[in-house]
């Protein structure tokens, strides 16, 4: 694996990660069982699909007072993972010229690099048969993310390969 | 590459790169969300009336009505010469609201579940076509028909998902357009103005026929009214003619039993004096 195609890689899991903030990460298909005719007749708008975005997610939780969980979020789906894909652009491009307090940092970051797709997973897992037939479906920002985190630890292994020759 | 070299790189400059890579990730999924319901030639739009604001008064500074009430207002929509949409009547509004969905509580006691969501929904679907208009108006509600208060003609190529509004200096303030497509019935967020809106300040054809039709409608109730007050006056002179008959006949016979009473009365205390009499003076026969 050569450093130029580690840092294609990299690119590649940047723009899947930019894609999967904004895509819907799931989308919540709500039944109220043999109701659900007059439920979607009475409150059309509490029956309409919702499809759950990282970023408007955030926000949203940020706008109803849920701070720290946005935060909390925010740290881990957004903030950690654009530090940790910086941080292998960087080291990639300076030939593992990066300062050891940062080689430090990055590997600190990398273990929770998949807590977000394990936490998606988790909850799709427990919401999956939810009361009057409503319905979890995963949707490309989860797919797009995972491949993105992949991407990224896959480069994050080589890169310390190449940088050990 | 050496360290040397490295040196000479910044490394805040070279971590802008992947930024940039993300944010573009981002603009990518944007481009993906906006073609999620792409408008074409056959698109269906589904419409209703959000919100309409009335002036205070009409032409010539009139008053809606004449016991200083707000208009009663109710929108049409029309499309190729054909109504498409007849809302409620929102009474004394000034500025009026109506819901794409109507409902009774009686319909859902009565129809545990079953209701069609086709039967309650109370909206225009108009296709996207390239030439020709869809007209809305506002009409107020009185006893003899309904007053033309505003309106607009929109040419349906500037149909797109969103809140379309119009505003005016006219009688007809403002009108709001919910448009949303697949029959969706969520209140749309974005505000959009169409191109090449006219304000109308006569009703089209088809809904001067309409308001013909509502005149006629309103003739004929008021017709049934007369008559069913008539007939109630009519029953009420008949009854009251029947109870002063009657009262006659009961006066008269109550005369004629008082003078029956009265002249047994008078010959049973003639009777009664003359046998006292007789016992008193027995000897005088």
């Amino acid at each position: 694996m050569t450093r130029p195609l580690i840092l294609g890689l990299i690119g590649i899991s940047c723009l899947l990660f930019g894609s999967a903030v904004a895509l819907p990460i799931f989308t919540l298909e709500p039944k109220a069982g043999e109701w659900t005719p007059l439920a979607k007749i009475i409150s059309p708008s509490d029956m309409q699909v919702k499809a759950m975005r990282l970023l408007q997610g955030v926000a949203t939780l940020w706008n109803e007072g849920e701070k720290i969980l946005a935060l909390l979020i925010a740290l881990f789906s957004l903030i950690l993972p654009t530090l940790k894909l910086t941080m292998l652009w960087v080291e990639g491009m300076l030939s593992g010229g990066l300062p050891d307090k940062w080689i430090r940092f990055l590997r600190t970051v990398s273990r929770y690099a998949m807590l977000e797709v394990f936490l998606v997973a988790l909850t799709v897992l427990l919401i999956k048969e939810m009361p009057g037939g409503s319905r979890v479906t995963l949707q490309a920002g989860f797919y797009t993310f995972s491949a993105s985190v992949l991407l990224s630890l896959m480069s994050a292994h080589w890169m310390e390969r190449i940088n050990r020759h | 590459m050496d360290t040397a070299e490295n040196t000479k790189k910044n490394p805040w400059l070279i971590a802008v790169i992947p930024l940039a890579l993300i944010s573009l990730g981002i603009l990518i999924s944007q481009f993906f969300r906006a073609t999620e319901t792409p408008v074409t030639k056959e698109s269906v739009f589904s419409i209703w009336v959000a919100e309409a604001e009335i002036a205070a008064t009409g032409k010539n500074n009139d008053r809606w009505d004449k016991d200083r009430s707000a208009p009663d207002p109710g929108a049409l929509v029309t499309w190729q010469d054909q109504v498409v949409l007849e809302t409620v009547v929102a009474k004394d509004s000034l500025i009026a609201r109506w819901d794409p969905v109507a409902i009774s509580l009686g319909d859902v006691v009565l129809n545990k579940g079953g209701i069609s969501t086709s039967s309650v929904k109370r909206i225009a679907r108009i296709k996207n076509a390239r030439e020709g208009n869809f007209s809305v108006a506002l009409f107020d509600e009185d006893i003899i028909g309904r007053d033309f208060i505003g309106g607009w003609n929109i040419p349906t190529r500037q149909l797109r998902p969103g809140l379309l509004e119009l505003k005016s200096g006219e009688s007809l303030r403002k009108i709001v357009l919910a448009i949303t497509m697949d029959d969706n019935l969520d209140m749309p967020v974005e505000v959009f103005t169409p191109k090449g809106a006219v304000y109308l300040d006569t009703p089209p054809k088809v809904m001067m026929e309409t308001m013909e039709r509502w005149a006629e409608e309103a003739k004929e109730e008021i017709g049934k009214l007369g008559e069913t007050v008539g007939k109630g006056i009519n029953q009420l002179g008949k009854d009251v003619g029947e109870s002063i008959g009657k009262l006659g006949d009961r006066v008269g016979k109550e005369k004629d039993r008082l003078k029956k009473t009265l002249k047994e009365s008078g010959e049973k205390a003639g009777s009664k004096i003359r046998e006292s009499l007789e016992k008193l003076l027995p000897d005088q026969e």
